[in-house]
């Protein structure tokens, strides 16, 4: 299960970009060390329940990726709470953390440390892992010459090995060829019917259709609707096309 | 406090590829850290012998000790400030505890600094400074020299996620620290009136007792140990704590 509870965040944006200490103190001397806002997300409310797949919907800019930031405890809310049952793994924009002076193998090994998985149990599902991705010509070579496609093909076998509770999936599908969004989406729908919870963000609306039972979508960092996804999907597509 | 610590199979998998990244595609791999210091040494060496004169038996041995034993501190806080960012893409995609990320950047870097001593053990046994069993605490000097460097980096690396810039400050400090501690020059050219303010320097008392150790085959003063010890639980201490406020705002920041 997993629930969020009034949820918000803000952003500083600094007015001038500063990155600098020396222009940071320049500005501090001069009293212009300003910040503007940022509401990310106001008062997100929302409730997944166990074994389902919920989809998060909504325009460019409008938190949804902040929101799986704070789903995964990457990101902090300023305020609310969130209550997550179970070991949560995400799939943020396309990456699950890989690194490109790396060979896939490593990162394959790397990332199953970092998730916290024992070194045995890794290797037994290596196999797997590159079986799914297609990419065991290419386990010797550094991710950095990988395509974006591969990367994602990698990020998406990968995390999905580690057995999660709940799986937040981030656009995975965007970069990949037709064949594998498919696989994919197949793999979701398996994953789900043995009981893990999934969490789908996507700008393909008809997989969100077809795939989840219940969504949200967010616009300008607040929830205008969670319920029944046919209903949520059409509110976000009269939406869209007034604007 | 420090329960990331119990995560130790993901920190010895971090600071192993640590490792291999760091001599991947090197020709010589540990050599480099070898050459850079006694290079350095033979300059010093040159000048300071030369210039200054000092009545210091086994200057070179006592040099080489000193540039030895600071380079953890150089290299090891100049790599450790950028164990965050450098890793982004871990920080921004896994919500592991950062400090991780630090603590094994600075252990890749403890490792390979112990191998650069024992291999400068060897060199000095080989020119025949007599090494003897106090040798046994160069272990426990180098533990309690990592805890120092790592509270240091833990600073770093955390003031590093906001201002970039931090690399060219430390460099400085550090030229500083290095001509502020006894590396190059005897202690005893320094100023009565000025030691006690001098002998605060946490690095002055290490590369002393490195000395005693690797050199004298003295155990370390007692006093300067503790010195050293307690110096060093209060920086990681206050690294721990400066770390901890920053953290929350890594991922958004980085």
């Amino acid at each position: 299960m997993l629930v969020g509870k009034n949820v918000s965040k803000k952003f500083r944006i600094p007015i001038e970009r500063r990155t600098t200490l020396f222009e940071e103190v320049v500005a501090f001397m001069k009293g212009s060390r300003r910040y503007e806002k940022l509401q990310a997300l106001r008062n997100v409310s929302f409730e997944v329940k166990t074994g389902e797949i919920f989809g998060i919907i909504g325009p460019n800019g409008s938190g949804k990726t902040t929101l799986l930031g704070i789903i995964a405890n990457i990101i902090y809310p300023d305020e609310g709470e969130l209550i997550v049952e179970g070991r949560i793994t995400p799939i943020l924009a396309l990456g699950v953390g890989f690194n490109p002076e790396l060979t896939a193998k490593e990162n394959v090994y790397l990332y199953g440390a970092l998730v916290g998985m024992k070194k045995g149990e890794i290797k037994a599902k290596y196999e797997g892992i590159f079986k799914f991705a297609e990419l065991r010509r290419f386990e010797a070579m550094k991710l950095k010459n990988f395509s974006s496609g591969m990367n994602a093909r990698l990020a998406f076998s990968t995390a999905i090995a580690t057995e999660p509770d709940i799986l937040l999936v981030d656009e995975v599908l965007a970069v990949g060829d037709i064949a594998f969004q498919i696989k994919c989406m197949d793999e979701i729908k398996k994953l789900n019917e043995n009981g893990t919870t999934i969490i789908f963000v996507s700008h393909n609306i008809e997989a969100v259709r077809s795939l989840c039972e219940r969504a949200m979508f967010l616009n300008n960092g607040e929830a205008v609707e969670v319920g029944d996804v046919a209903e949520v999907v059409n509110t976000y597509l009269d939406f869209s096309s007034k604007r | 406090m420090f329960s990331y610590l119990k995560q130790l199979d993901l920190i010895r998998t971090l600071t192993a590829f640590e490792i291999k990244l760091r001599y991947r595609g090197s020709l010589l791999g540990i050599g480099w850290s070898l050459i850079s210091p006694l290079l350095l040494a033979l300059v010093l060496y040159v000048v300071f012998k030369n210039a200054f004169r000092f009545e210091t038996d086994n200057f070179a041995f006592y040099l080489l000790i000193g540039i030895f034993v600071f380079r953890f501190l150089s290299v090891g806080t100049s790599v450790g400030m950028r164990s965050l960012i450098d890793k982004a893409h871990i920080v921004t995609k896994t919500p592991i505890p950062r400090e991780i990320l630090t603590i094994s950047t600075t252990l890749s870097y403890f490792i390979s600094s112990f191998v650069e001593l024992l291999i400068l053990v060897l060199i000095l046994a080989f020119f025949g400074v007599g090494i003897g069993s106090a040798i046994l605490l160069l272990p426990v000097c180098h533990i309690v020299y990592f805890i120092f460097v790592y509270g240091i980096n833990l600073f770093l690396s955390a003031f590093m996620v906001y201002y970039r810039d931090l690399t060219q400050i430390w460099d400085v400090i550090l030229n500083v620290l290095f001509f502020a501690s006894p590396i190059a020059y005897p202690i005893s050219i320094i100023p009565a009136n000025i030691i006690p303010i001098y002998m605060l320097n946490p690095i002055t008392r290490l590369i002393v007792m490195y000395r005693n150790v690797m050199l004298y085959n003295r155990l370390p003063n007692a006093i300067d140990f503790c010195y050293v010890f307690i110096f060093s639980c209060l920086v990681l201490i206050a690294g721990h704590l400066f770390f901890q406020k920053l953290q929350s705002r890594f991922a958004e920041v980085i």
